[in-house]
């Protein structure tokens, strides 16, 4: 059976007259039908530039990719067809028209008989929660009924394919997570066969993926089940350290510890609080506990942790994703 | 192909259109308005012609009619014209739907067209306007009009056709500047109205100018329609005209799909559908 999505050995190029960047380094994935496939990364990985080639919005410069078996270049009308695109913190609509205005011009584009639309809409309700603003108009609906109309519109049309590029973003945590829980109905239902998910948040990535791609400068450093990809670092010593810190400049002698393979600060502004994860080569936490006692750094807790999709990140990339996401898991 | 449902795609972008276009007031507060907006527009040419027939003592009403016929029906064009390369400006910089819109309907150039229908059908209501209360205005006999109503409407179609493919080449040329893509609308449009037989007939243009006039089928389309209101302006060889406009209105079609295509890759290969440029 042909995978759902994939591409060979693909890379993009953006030419300025400041010079050339890689957004694409060869890349090459295979998603298999019915699965939810989470690419990783940080911002400016390459991420979207993917998304862009698989929707038919951007050419490749070399390489080949296949959506539901459609070439995208070649035969991009065919791949239109079967899928459909989400894009976080984005207004997909007219702002001018009611949420369901847009959600009925979108379902008659995609070719839905009027009545066809509006039973869509209610199901969409159903599975959403739209009925508060649906008579809105989408310029004065929140951040995250705009997320919920957003998807609504990508399901307009049943796609076999579902791209959601960064889906929570900006959202607060009960939206995010209400947003997730749909997500992962849609392929378990089987509503949507395949969803190629692109994040910066590990805890989504980890909660909705079933594999997992990390990208870093446009290239796919590691693959695989979220549990492969744990594995890759269970013999590494993983320490979570709770420290009372404001200046987080004061920490930049960490990366210099011959010990420490990676590590990651969050940051509680209110609190004064910082949390840094590292992965250690050794059982060495005693010596920077101690250095951190010298600087004067009082230190609240110390913990020994499980493995994470970070530490995976961090381990490849030797630093944490960005700070958005360090501030989400923080709430 | 499906027609019917290509048809409710084509009815979706028309819609959308007049919700753009009207959703600022209720529907019959713009009705009135786009009724009242013609009449004052051909009040101030209708004065023109007036204030010189008056100091100089020249009525000529064959060429109040040229003009009053000119004025009208260059709405009809113009308004479908910006109406559609307009298009592309708001819905990738104003709304910025238009890689929504690219992934939705199965053909940008046809979008397009179905984005700009409604503009024509303005046009069309404004030229009507426009017409009668120019005629009225300046005086021209009414009786004297014999509108032979088969033949206008086989010259809107044709119409239609003809500016709509120049909207769209336009409009494919403006993607890739997005600061200067109104610009470039009005300055198509500006010509059109220059050199399109709309105010003086093309023989009374400075020679190096004629040849342009006659890249748009805008002259005789123009000479045509006149011909069709009121059978007593005269056009030399009508039948004529009317394969020139056909061929020229084919040709049109031919190129803008061609070019449109060439675009749409162009466009793919920069990212232009999503880059936002302007604001």
């Amino acid at each position: 059976m042909k995978p759902a999505i994939e591409t060979i050995n693909l890379v993009r190029v953006f030419s300025s007259p400041r010079g050339e960047f890689r957004a694409l380094d060869d890349v090459s994935i295979s998603v298999p039908n019915g699965i939810i496939y989470g690419l990783l990364g940080p911002n400016g990985a390459g991420k979207t530039t993917l998304i862009r080639i698989l929707a038919t919005l951007l050419l490749p410069t070399s390489g080949d990719a296949y959506v539901g078996g459609y070439h995208v270049v070649r035969e991009a009308g065919k791949v239109r067809e079967i899928i459909n695109l989400v894009s976080g913190g984005e207004r997909p609509g007219y702002g001018i028209l009611t949420v369901r205005e847009n959600l009925m011009y979108y379902g008659q584009v995609y070719g839905l008989t009027w009545a066809e639309t509006r039973r869509k809409i209610d199901e969409l309700d159903g599975l959403l929660g739209l009925s508060d603003f649906l008579d809105k108009r989408l310029n004065r609906i929140s951040t995250g009924m705009m997320q919920k109309y957003a998807l609504a519109r990508g399901l307009i049309n049943d796609p076999e394919i579902l791209f959601l590029d960064e889906p929570t973003l900006g959202l607060d945590v009960n939206n995010a997570r209400s947003i997730r829980r749909v997500i992962k109905r849609l392929v378990e239902t089987g509503r949507i066969r395949t969803i190629l998910l692109t994040s910066h948040y590990m805890a989504e990535v980890e909660e909705l993926c079933d594999y997992v791609s990390i990208i870093d400068r446009g290239r796919i450093i590691a693959s695989g089940t979220p549990d492969d990809l744990r594995r890759m670092v269970e013999k590494e010593i993983i320490y979570d350290v709770d420290i009372r810190l404001r200046d987080v400049d004061r920490l930049k002698f960490l990366p210099r510890l011959d010990s420490v393979i990676g590590h990651t600060i969050k940051t509680r502004q209110l609190s004064g609080e910082a949390r840094i994860r590292m992965i250690l080569s050794s059982e060495d936490i005693g010596t920077i506990i101690r250095r951190f006692e010298d600087m004067g750094i009082h230190v609240l807790r110390v913990r020994r942790s499980e493995p994470s999709l970070e530490d995976v990140f961090l381990k490849l990339v030797g630093k944490g994703i960005t700070d958005e996401e360090e501030k989400e898991s923080m709430e | 192909m499906d027609v019917v449902r290509w048809l409710r795609r084509f009815w979706a972008a028309v819609w959308l259109t007049w919700k753009e276009q009207s959703n600022w007031t209720k529907p019959y507060i713009y009705i009135l308005y786009s009724m009242i907006t013609p009449f004052f527009s051909v009040l101030v040419y209708a004065y023109i012609y007036v204030a010189i027939a008056f100091f100089s003592g020249l009525v000529d009403l064959e060429r109040a009619y040229y003009l009053v016929t000119g004025v009208s029906l260059y709405n009809f064009i113009g308004s479908g014209l910006y109406g559609l390369i307009w298009t592309i400006h708001s819905e990738r910089e104003h709304f910025r739907t238009l890689k929504y819109t690219y992934l939705a309907f199965p053909s940008l150039h046809l979008y397009l067209m179905a984005r700009s229908f409604f503009h024509f059908i303005l046009g069309a209501i404004y030229a009507f306007i426009m017409f009668l209360a120019g005629i009225v205005l300046t005086g021209y006999p009414i009786d004297a009009l014999q509108p032979n109503i088969m033949e206008i409407a086989i010259l809107m179609i044709l119409g239609y056709i003809w500016s709509s493919q120049l909207g769209v080449m336009v409009a494919g040329t403006s993607i890739f500047s997005s600061e200067y893509g109104p610009l470039i609308s009005e300055a198509v449009g500006g010509i059109l109205f220059l050199a399109g037989a709309v105010l003086y007939p093309v023989s009374t243009l400075p020679p190096f100018i004629q040849p342009i006039s006659y890249i748009f089928p805008m002259v005789e389309w123009m000479e045509l329609m006149r011909h069709a209101l009121n059978p007593a302006y005269v056009v030399s060889e009508p039948n004529s005209l009317y394969l020139i406009l056909a061929l020229k209105t084919f040709l049109y079609l031919v190129i803008s799909i061609i070019y449109f295509s060439i675009i749409e890759r162009l466009t793919r290969r920069k990212g232009y559908l999503e880059a936002t440029l302007y604001h």
